[in-house]
């Protein structure tokens, strides 16, 4: 019953993060990103990617962190998520990918109180790694909230 | 007693289901009338009710639905056309089907004078179409003579049947098939035993023979291969068609077979086809002699067309010009078809024509990287290639996208339907006439329009068209018509949905805009734009004006839904004579003629067809601009800034351009930094989280990768046309 | 003298309604519910044709008509068997195990009689 799950995970700021790997589909330099006009600050723009034309979401307001200045190392990770019976891709800018991590099922922590800084409901466990504890996001959370927030 | 209950039970089950499915079919008709599936359905089950339910004692139901099947036979052979009477007739029809299954003997009063109405009702459908055959243009009316004439009229035809060897063992007995062919009509049967080997290697249970038939008959050459049913995939079959005349009429034609038979020789085809030409070549010249012997003695007034066309070449007019016969007097419309049959149209899923749109559109986009590379790499050879490339891709996108378009006639039948149920229900005599129903449309946009248009239809029957009395007082006809005309204008279609009922007062609206707070009661406005002030959102409410109030129902819902569709709605009105609503819409929307523009280093796509005219305007002018209004070639325009409306904070050139585009018959200037270039663009859709962007119609991916957004014009100078509160 | 036509169907309404038509028309008619009910028929007695459903519980059409023509004497008695539209594949397949041929349900009786007519005079 050691089931194993894999996670990717990065950066935003000094934070570590994690992201279940079913809802990652590429990770991207920095591409040719087109503002959209009128648009909320999280919206970054949109971006072509092989065709599709894909929103970029900014997160780091959502764990009030500062967003950082674009570097070598930032990314681009398009994940996709379903939301109202229907799917979504999107990409998400992060500060840096840093590895993919596999832990079992019953090696992750539940979401700990973690004060006011994270809402918890964007929190699905914690994994214990390298004696640092790295958050499990609730991709489908974080972002469905995001882009439903985007319609009016 | 018992078991024929449970008999019936068990075929009024079957019934049941068959009659859902029916009602299925009739609904998938009702959106697509030319469905071929649902046609077929149709037909299988009517043919089915009419089969088992003579099988169970059901005979009212049988009879009835032969009836109706045979409209469909006919709708099914293309020779009729499934129109709104006739969907809504067997709708009727279904109806009375339930009412037949309850009822095993004698049928109640009010079910046997349903029964013959729709019985007279189906009978007159498919008779005019009947009348109507010589009317209709020339090929279909050939086809149809044709059809009929191979129904009634003598073929002579070759047949040669070869039984496996083993035929006897599964329990055929091929003597049993000549004579099911021999019954067809009239024959000459040829045996051939030469195959039988000699008796010590011959085996009982093996046949041997083989027969070649001459046979002259009405029936289809379909008839013919259904006796060989069982047995034509292990024998050996040919059906040749040797002449459209009964050869076997000729003694010198049976002569002939009877000669080959005597010398124990097979059928020379080619000779036997040759003969049987010559003798109705022959025949066919005497009898043309005889008619005009004929038409000269009795009735000289009778057109000698007529009267041949009569007597002899509606015998077989267009096989004769098969046979190299030249009837000596030849009525033009009667042109002989020469082809058999080609194929003019084919079925293809939409859902196939999607992916060829989607690949022609990548298509595209890659031409334009290609162009892109190219025009870098400065090579002329390449530059040539290229060229040529981008012709065909162009071509193909222009093929393509005709292929994706569909006639308007197609989404009608649903608004016959409507139309002639509500304005029973509003008792009142509506008339709808079409006009350009031919006009095609990007299928997007045909699906998008049907709301609308739905609204506008019952809008106008419900409020419109006034009633029987009213219309009498006023002079009009009593009956009310409601126009659907469509029409190309250059590369938008347009269409308008024109009533001739009671028209809009301008007076009213005015006053109610202004209880609404929706103008003020010194904002001057022309007729025009009080009118269309009922499309404003919060103009109508359900306790307004019952003269006007339908009007505004959903109208600012509809003029939401045609600006989806990059579409614009227009209203005219005169009060008393009635109200043509004009509904501008883009063929397409997926590509588009764009110009490519740039504001704050992002790439905006502008329709060209929209644009007037581009003029530069300096930085300062603007900034200075009264009321954002500049005069351009003697002509105040008021313009949008746009670094402004986007919030841009960065400073911006000092040369801006302005894109003069068409607005509602007025101009409007749209200020962009500068223009990039002027391009074949594909738009596609906005990702389903961006869709709060109004003004933002779609985005286009551009040669190199980087996404380009497509401006909406018209949202723009709305948003602030709105918020400036409609003063012109 | 009369002919004698043996229906094997599982379904007791197509039986009957078979059955009594065929009477009508002046046949000799046999029942059977499926393969195995049917084959206690085959043990000499004079059969003229075999009308065959093809699925059937316990012994189905197609074993049926194998069967069948294992049997001396019935090498070359007519069988037809019913079938659907939708199972027009199994035409093949049938012929292979010895059918003569096959009536489309659901069908009018005069359909079934022409079909019948064709093998058994």
């Amino acid at each position: 019953m050691d089931k194993l799950n894999s996670y990717l995970t990065f950066k935003l700021g000094n934070e570590t993060f994690a992201a279940n790997v079913a809802h990652v589909l590429h990770i991207l330099g920095i591409p040719d990103i087109t503002k959209m006009p009128n648009s909320p600050d999280y919206l970054m723009g949109v971006m072509n990617l092989r065709g599709q034309v894909l929103p970029v979401i900014d997160p780091h307001f959502r764990f009030k962190i500062e967003p950082q200045e674009i570097t070598k190392d930032t990314c681009i990770v398009v994940i996709e998520i379903k939301h109202n019976e229907e799917n979504y891709q999107l990409g998400s800018l992060v500060d840096s990918v840093e590895e993919v991590i596999e832990i079992q099922q019953e090696k992750i922590l539940p979401p700990p109180e973690l004060g006011a800084q994270y809402n918890s409901k964007y929190i699905e466990g914690v994994i214990p790694h390298k004696e640092k504890f790295i958050l499990i996001l609730n991709i489908t959370q974080v972002f469905s909230e995001l882009s439903s927030s985007l319609k009016i | 007693m018992e078991d024929i209950k449970d008999l019936i039970n068990s075929f009024l089950e079957e019934a049941n289901e068959l009659i859902s499915d029916l009602e299925d079919s009739l609904l998938t008709l009702e959106q697509m009338p030319t469905d071929k599936d649902a046609i077929n359905r149709v037909f299988r089950v009517m043919h089915t009710l009419k089969g088992s339910g003579g099988m169970f004692g059901f005979n009212s139901v049988t009879n009835f639905t032969h009836h109706l099947e045979s409209i469909y036979f006919k709708i099914r052979n293309e020779e009729l056309e499934l129109s709104e009477e006739i969907l809504t007739l067997t709708l009727k029809s279904v109806d009375l089907i339930k009412d037949l299954l309850k009822s095993t003997g004698e049928l109640p009063k009010s079910i046997q004078l349903n029964y013959d109405t729709l019985v007279n009702q189906i009978k007159s459908v498919s008779n005019i179409s009947e009348d109507k055959k010589p009317i209709t243009k020339d090929k279909p009316s050939l086809q149809k003579n044709n059809k009929e004439k191979s129904g009634s009229q003598y073929n002579t035809y070759y047949i040669h049947f070869e039984p496996n060897t083993e035929i006897l063992q599964n329990g055929t007995n091929p003597l049993y098939l000549i004579d099911e062919l021999i019954a067809l009509g009239d024959s000459r049967v040829l045996l051939y035993t030469e195959n039988i080997p000699e008796i010590s290697k011959l085996q009982a249970e093996n046949c041997y023979v083989s027969w070649e038939i001459i046979l002259a008959t009405k029936v289809e050459i379909g008839d013919i291969m259904d006796v060989f049913i069982f047995v034509e995939d292990d024998s050996h079959i040919d059906i040749l068609n040797l002449s459209s005349y009964n050869l076997l009429q000729f003694p010198e034609f049976i002569e002939s077979i009877d000669h080959f038979e005597k010398e124990n020789l097979s059928l020379n085809i080619i000779k036997l086809q040759n003969l049987g030409k010559k003798l109705i070549e022959e025949s066919l010249t005497e009898e043309h002699i005889k008619v005009q012997k004929e038409v000269k003695s009795e009735t000289p007034s009778e057109p000698i067309q007529q009267k041949v066309q009569k007597e002899e070449i509606k015998k077989k007019k267009t096989k004769s010009e098969e046979l190299n016969i030249i009837p000596p007097i030849s009525n033009s419309k009667q042109k002989p078809k020469t082809s058999v049959s080609t194929f003019s149209t084919i079925r293809v899923s939409s859902k196939k024509i999607e992916t060829l749109m989607n690949l022609v559109s990548e298509m595209v986009t890659s031409q334009a990287h290609l162009n892109l590379l190219a025009e870098n790499i400065q090579n002329s050879e390449l530059s040539e290639a290229v060229e040529n490339l981008e012709k065909l891709t162009r071509e193909l996108r222009d093929n393509a996208f005709e292929i994706s378009l569909i006639p308007i006639e197609s989404m009608l039948t649903r608004f016959r339907r409507l139309i002639r149920d509500l304005s029973n229900e509003v008792k009142k005599d509506i008339t709808f006439s079409t006009e350009g129903t031919d006009t095609e449309l990007d299928k997007t946009i045909i699906e998008n329009l049907s709301d609308p248009l739905m609204h506008l239809f019952r809008n106008a029957i419900d409020h419109g068209i006034e009633d029987k009395e009213t219309r009498i007082r006023r002079g009009k006809p009593e009956v009310g018509n409601i126009t659907l005309k469509a029409f190309y204008s250059g590369t938008y279609v347009m269409i308008q949905i024109i009533d001739d009922g009671g028209g809009i007062d301008p007076d009213k609206i005015r006053k109610k805009a202004i209880e609404k707070g929706l103008i003020s009661a010194q904002d001057e406005l022309s007729k025009n734009a009080i009118i269309n002030l009922i499309t404003l959102p919060g103009f109508s409410t359900a306790e307004t004006v019952t003269d006007i109030s339908g009007r505004g129902v959903g109208m600012d819902v509809v003029k939401k839904n045609i600006q989806k569709i990059q579409g614009e709605l227009q209203i005219d009105s005169k009060l008393g004579i009635g109200t043509t609503f004009t509904l501008k819409l883009p063929l397409t929307l997926s590509i588009i003629d764009g110009l490519i523009v740039n504001i704050e280093n992002t790439p905006y796509i502008i329709s060209i067809p929209v644009i007037n005219k581009i003029r530069p305007v300096e930085h300062s002018a603007i900034k200075n601009a009264f009321n954002n209004t500049l005069v351009i070639d003697n002509e105040q325009i008021p313009f949008i800034y746009l670094r402004e409306h986007f919030d841009i904070t960065s400073t911006a050139p000092e040369n801006e351009l302005m894109i003069v585009v068409n607005y509602e018959n007025q101009h409007m200037g749209i200020i962009i930094d500068q223009i990039e270039k002027q391009s074949q663009v594909v738009v596609k859709p906005i990702g389903k989280q961006l869709h709060h962007q109004d003004i933002i119609s779609g985005v286009s991916i551009m040669g190199d990768g980087k996404v380009a957004l497509v401006l909406d014009t018209n949202k723009i100078i709305h948003s602030i046309d709105n918020s400036l509160h409609i003063i012109k | 003298m009369k002919k004698t036509i043996l229906i094997v169907d599982d379904s007791e309404s197509i039986r009957k309604l078979v059955q009594f038509n065929l009477n009508k028309a002046g046949y000799e008619v046999l029942v059977a519910n499926h393969g195995k009910d049917a084959l206690k028929y085959f043990n000499g007695e004079s059969i003229h044709l075999l009308l065959t459903d093809l699925h059937m519980p316990i012994m189905n059409g197609m074993e049926l008509i194998k069967e069948v023509r294992k049997l001396e004497n019935y090498k070359h008695m007519p069988i037809l068997f019913l079938t659907t539209e939708t199972q027009i594949s199994l035409k093949k397949e049938a012929k292979d195990a010895g059918a003569t041929g096959w009536i489309v349900k659901p069908f009018v009786f005069e359909k079934l009689l022409t079909t019948i007519h064709k093998v058994l005079r």
